[in-house]
């Protein structure tokens, strides 16, 4: 379940310092939600990626996704949910047909979860670590 | 019958308003989709669950699911699916049927409440039983699975979580209805006997689960009404022109031996169909246990059922164990299940099947055929075998799956999961399969 690229992940990262490239990991991210969401620490935000929680203090939480393939959802697996996206597909395929849920809904471009995210409250989803975090949406949590 | 068909044409009804609301209002509506090719051939010319023989068939593993989801809100949902695979009320032909329509209400983190056409967890694949991607098995093992023919249920089903750090507890309750078909092969005819039976069903499942290891009691009550005016069974009378032979229960309790007086084979002992009973009340037990370490995973399942008031309802015990290992994407398995029916069904098979109609039954009204011992113990859906299945997996990806299998079959004194005269004999079935989910 522990990812096991964490070290493969780090020297990516060596390398990258090394060849002058800029001091930011391939696939860093922002957690960011809606204003209106609230607080989450990273166990819970891991819960509501796989269906667990889906309120905290009453109020709704919509975990977002980017569609399979993007950089920057492996990374947030691996570092949120502790997990590769295969592992996740797998166990969203059992969860779905067990009748217990969907997975989080996918966005195919980064714009289009951005506008979800302003304009759904309770909406939680990912940034690339350099975007501005505009009106409407909050950094919940900076990974690596 | 016809409220029980009424309240589901009712609900489909429901479902289907709201999933096409749910499109009108522009909510969160998805569909995905699932399908097996299976191939599976056996060195007998016998057919084993309905299909599988020496001449090959693609019928016993293959089908096509479509699954439609509206999420209306954060709480409020709705599902469908469809399955076109092998028919579950004859053996030709295909047919697609709704297997699950249901609407859900997730008020918080604990509670789901839903109700419609819907599975309850049973086994632990059993939810997932038509979806083959979920699973590493070519064939889930029918020593166990086989202990309903159907699991789909019209009622509804309530489920309250408890997480609990590293593990989560979950019950789940449930009633529902279902009018199933029950198939009782026949020896003496060229189709099997597909009896309709009214089935309503409650029960309660927990479960405990961690990263490693799953653990899941569950206790169903089942109680089985006939479906319909037909009797068990009919046997043509061995004089032309005499009116067949036609017991007038629609369920009946047990045969009773009837001596006839005489020298072998003029005498002996004659089986005639015993009390009508109006309800067969069924307890099932089921205990699950999966649990992973490493690469390494092992899982074991028990079922159980239980009667206390029909010798020829099929009381019987079931269990499987499966070793499996992942070896990057190939995961190699090996599968020992046994079913067995209850001592009382297998003596009262046994009595029946083996004893010759006496010769003054078949020649004194109504002339009982000399097959009449053998159509009653057609009657009687009763199991004695193990299977041991070496296997092996190959995933794509997580939706797309590749599966080998040799199962090896053992029957004893006989089961109805096989077609014909099968005592004492073993059996191979090969089989291969890909299963994909999109």
């Amino acid at each position: 379940m522990r990812s096991s690229s964490k070290p493969v992940l780090s020297l990516v990262l060596v390398l990258g310092v090394c060849n002058g490239a800029p001091a930011m990991a391939p696939g860093s991210f922002v957690v960011v939600a809606n204003v209106d969401t609230p607080a989450l620490d990273p166990d819970t935000l891991q819960k509501v990626y796989l269906g667990k929680v889906v309120e905290v203090g009453g109020r709704p939480i919509i975990p977002v996704n980017l569609t399979k393939g993007n950089t920057l959802r492996a990374a947030f697996m691996e570092q949120v949910l502790e997990q590769d996206d295969e592992k996740f597909v797998a166990y969203w395929t059992v969860r779905r047909y067990i009748g217990k849920g969907s997975p989080p809904r996918e966005f195919a471009t980064m714009q289009e979860q951005l506008e979800f995210l302003r304009k759904t409250p309770g909406a939680v989803g990912y940034l690339e670590e350099s975007a501005e975090i505009k009106q409407g949406l909050k950094a919940v949590m900076k990974k690596p | 019958m016809g409220k029980l068909r009424r309240r589901t044409s009712a609900m489909w009804g429901c479902v289907l308003a709201s999933l096409g609301a749910s499109s009108a209002l522009a909510v969160d509506l998805r569909f995905t989709g699932f399908a097996t090719i299976g191939y599976a051939i056996s060195d007998q010319d016998f057919r084993y669950l309905r299909y599988i023989d020496n001449d090959g068939t693609f019928k016993a593993d293959s089908l096509a699911g479509v699954q439609a989801e509206a999420q209306f809100d954060p709480k409020w949902g709705a599902t469908l699916q469809l399955v076109a695979s092998a028919p579950r009320t004859r053996d030709d032909g295909y047919e697609a049927k709704v297997r699950w329509a249901f609407v859900s209400f997730r008020p918080d983190n604990d509670w789901l409440i839903r109700a419609g056409r819907l599975r309850p967890p049973f086994f632990i694949n059993t939810q997932n039983a038509e979806v083959g991607v979920t699973y590493d098995q070519a064939r889930l093992p029918q020593e166990v699975y086989s202990l309903s023919p159907v699991y789909d249920f019209d009622g509804g089903a309530i489920t309250k979580t408890w997480l609990l750090g590293e593990s989560e507890l979950a019950l789940d309750g449930y009633w529902g209805q279902t009018d199933l078909r029950y198939r009782f092969p026949q020896r003496d005819a060229p189709v099997a006997n597909f009896r309709r039976f009214d089935v309503t069903s409650k029960g309660l499942v927990f479960s405990r689960s961690t990263d490693s290891l799953y653990l899941r009691g569950g206790f169903h009550r089942v109680n089985i009404q006939p479906g319909d005016a037909r009797p068990a069974f009919v046997v043509p009378s061995a004089r032309a022109g005499e009116p067949p032979i036609v017991p007038t229960q629609q369920l009946i309790d047990t045969f009773v031996p009837l001596s006839i007086p005489g020298p072998s084979p003029f005498g002996g002992t004659l089986y005639l169909p015993g009390n009508s009973v109006s309800e067969v009340v069924m307890n099932v037990i089921v205990l699950s246990a999966d649990w992973h370490a490493g690469d390494w995973r092992v899982t074991g399942e028990y079922g159980q059922r239980s009667i206390k008031n029909n010798v020829l309802a099929p009381g019987s015990k079931g269990l499987y164990a499966t070793v499996a290992r992942r070896v990057g994407k190939w995961t190699p398995y090996w599968t020992h299940a046994r079913l067995r029916s209850d001592s009382d069904l297998l003596n009262l098979y046994e009595a029946v099947n083996g004893a010759p109609v006496p010769l003054l039954a078949q020649l004194s009204p109504p002339f009982f055929p000399a097959n009449f011992h053998r159509v009653e113990a057609d009657a009687i859906a009763v199991y004695d075998q193990y299977s041991n299945m070496l296997g092996v997996s190959f995933a794509f990806s997580a939706t797309s799956k590749l599966k080998f299998e040799w199962m090896r079959t053992h029957v004893g004194l006989t089961s109805s999961l096989v077609d014909g005269d099968v005592h004492n004999k073993s059996f191979n079935v090969f089989s291969v399969s890909y299963s994909v989910a999109f």
